[in-house]
């Protein structure tokens, strides 16, 4: 284990100082009862959430890399997550672990310290890794890293600003304190913008009435996950829906057509 | 086919993805070129049949102001094939709003298709407001539960899933579906091809995005003894192919619309080219499995 914090450490510190870093080939050899190759780490490695920070990569697929298969002369942790059969894309069907980016990277560090462990050590998967060594969309990896440097936590749901994005915007929001995504913010007005509730979270108190807009040119809904809540009809561009809210409590909602769309009007007494 | 008569056959608006099972082995190709597979000699033993996909009638965007004639083409498209296709499946979004002209006029076009027999799943914008009670009036006959079913023919099994009537961020198939998928294939030879449509990919192609289905892994666990387990998916309104173990996903294109790539820009919005752009903006991408080969050929094109 002392021979994985020195190459891990040493990976960590030349990344802070976004140095390029070579493991010495008696660490990978030790580290690496496989044989594989050594793994070259780079500190701008795109699987590694946080390295650039508000920089949003774009998953670009491409699927050149599906048929070329692992890389193994020029690692990194992309390839690495190849070779051990760990997917970027977090599928369904994998452990919950690598569902979130902070636990993916830690991940990661892991199949970068262990290349050839992971490779050979994760049983009936490294069977699987075999058998479909050339998967891994580059797709998935990326959009997780995307996710990771835009924010770390950002979801989706919430319009966080990010580079790249001003050209889609259709104008103010109707809702004024759509600043802080996912924060709770006091507000009757909710802009639906980008596939996005915009505040994500509202508080108001009893008897408050909210009202949405639909400001995007293709139609959604809100509509209470459970219970008694709103439930819109279909909104089209421009048109609004409004809800009074009269019980304390939280309700959660979504867009039935876009149900990745998530927001919360938190209702105070 | 070389690139370019490929992007000269090929029309992205319209565009449909035939396949044809050989010996177990799917090969793609894209409608409209002059492929092998398109061209292969009238066979009762293979299967072959065209995949359509989200056509959102009654979408009134300028990404395309006018679904119906693109609809219509890519119809024209299917009737138009050296051969009639033992079966033509649509994997949903047929409608735009599930509103009931849409569906009668969605019902009507795929009148119109030449084909031994039209197939249909329910897409998230076919189940809008009503839990898919629209959609199951209108194609439901034959199948179960939320309007899910299965089918042989010439020697395939063809299993069609319906993951968009009752989801949270992700497709979802249920517990009721996942158990008709085991008892269904309970009785198949491990060697017996088999086909599965749905609307949003059974593989997690961009969770943020809603493009996955949260128990799929279920469903594709009771298919891993299969030799050749092919999923065919719509929704992302683009080509996109993974392949995993025996498992290969294909994601097809649209009839309506473009939506951008996963992650690119804020939202999957319907994306509006410049005129004339379109087909160059875009791209297509033949899909072949040849028999006897492990891996998938996989050929992306610019359209010109």
């Amino acid at each position: 284990m002392h021979f994985v914090d020195m190459l891990v450490h040493r990976w960590d510190l030349a990344r802070a100082l976004g140095r390029p870093y070579a493991a010495p080939d008696e660490l990978t050899r030790v580290l690496n009862p496989c044989g594989g190759s050594a793994a070259r780490l780079a500190p701008d490695d795109r699987l590694l959430p946080g390295d650039r920070p508000g920089r949003v990569t774009t998953p670009a697929i491409d699927d050149r890399d599906d048929r070329r298969g692992p890389r193994a002369e020029h690692g990194g942790p992309t390839a690495l997550a190849r070779r051990t059969g760990r997917k970027g894309s977090y599928p369904m069907w994998c452990s919950s672990v690598l569902r979130r980016p902070r636990r993916l990277f830690a991940v990661a560090v892991l199949a970068v310290a262990f290349p050839g462990l992971a490779a050979c050590g994760s049983g009936s998967g490294g069977a699987a890794s075999a058998a479909a060594p050339a998967y891994a969309p580059a797709a998935t990896p990326t959009a997780t890293s995307g996710a990771g440097a835009g924010g770390g936590t950002t979801p989706p749901s919430t319009p966080a600003p990010m580079p790249g994005m001003s050209g889609m915007a259709t104008g103010a929001p109707g809702a004024g304190g759509a600043t802080a995504a996912g924060k709770p913010v006091s507000a009757t007005r909710v802009a639906i913008q980008n596939f996005a509730f915009s505040p994500a979270t509202v508080t108001v108190k009893a008897g408050t009435t909210v009202t949405w807009t639909n400001q995007d040119s293709d139609p959604h809904t809100v509509t209470a996950k459970s219970g008694a809540g709103p439930d819109s009809p279909t909104l089209d561009q421009g048109a609004t829906y409004q809800y009074t809210f009269t019980k304390a409590g939280q309700y959660a909602y979504l867009c039935t057509i876009h149900p990745f769309m998530l927001g919360t009007v938190v209702v105070t007494p | 086919m070389s690139r370019r008569q490929l992007a000269r056959h090929g029309a992205w608006f319209g565009a449909a993805v035939a396949l044809s099972v050989v010996g177990g082995e799917v090969i793609s190709s894209v409608v409209g070129g002059t492929t092998s597979a398109a061209a292969a000699a009238d066979d009762t033993a293979t299967l072959r049949f065209v995949q359509v996909s989200d056509s959102h009638l009654g979408f009134t965007g300028t990404a395309n102001p006018d679904v119906t004639g693109s609809f219509a083409h890519a119809i024209d498209q299917v009737n138009a094939l050296p051969y009639r296709p033992d079966f033509v499946m649509h994997t949903g979004d047929l409608t735009h709003l599930s509103t009931a002209a849409q569906f009668d006029q969605v019902k009507q076009m795929l009148g119109g298709v030449r084909a031994g027999s039209v197939h249909t799943v329910p897409g998230e914008h076919d189940a809008i407001h009503d839990h898919g009670r629209g959609y199951l009036s209108t194609f439901g006959a034959g199948s179960a539960g939320d309007g899910w079913y299965s089918f042989d023919l010439k020697g395939v099994h063809v299993l069609a899933l319906v993951n968009t009537l009752s989801l949270e961020k992700l497709g979802h198939l249920g517990p009721d579906q996942l158990d008709f998928v085991r008892r269904d294939v309970a009785g198949l030879s491990s060697d017996t091809p088999i086909l599965v449509f749905s609307h949003i990919p059974l593989f997690a192609m961009y969770p943020e995005w809603g493009w996955g289905t949260d128990d799929a892994a279920q469903a594709l666990s009771h298919l891993r003894r299969f030799s050749s387990v092919t999923c065919l998916n719509g929704h992302v309104h683009q080509l996109f192919t993974k392949t995993e173990g025996t498992v290969t996903f294909h994601s097809a294109t649209t009839t309506a619309y473009p939506l951008p790539r996963p992650g690119v820009g804020p939202a999957p919005t319907p994306q509006t080219l410049p005129a004339g752009r379109l087909r160059a903006a875009l791209g297509i991408r033949e899909v072949s499995h040849v028999q006897g080969q492990t891996t998938l050929a996989i050929k992306d094109s610019v359209l010109s």
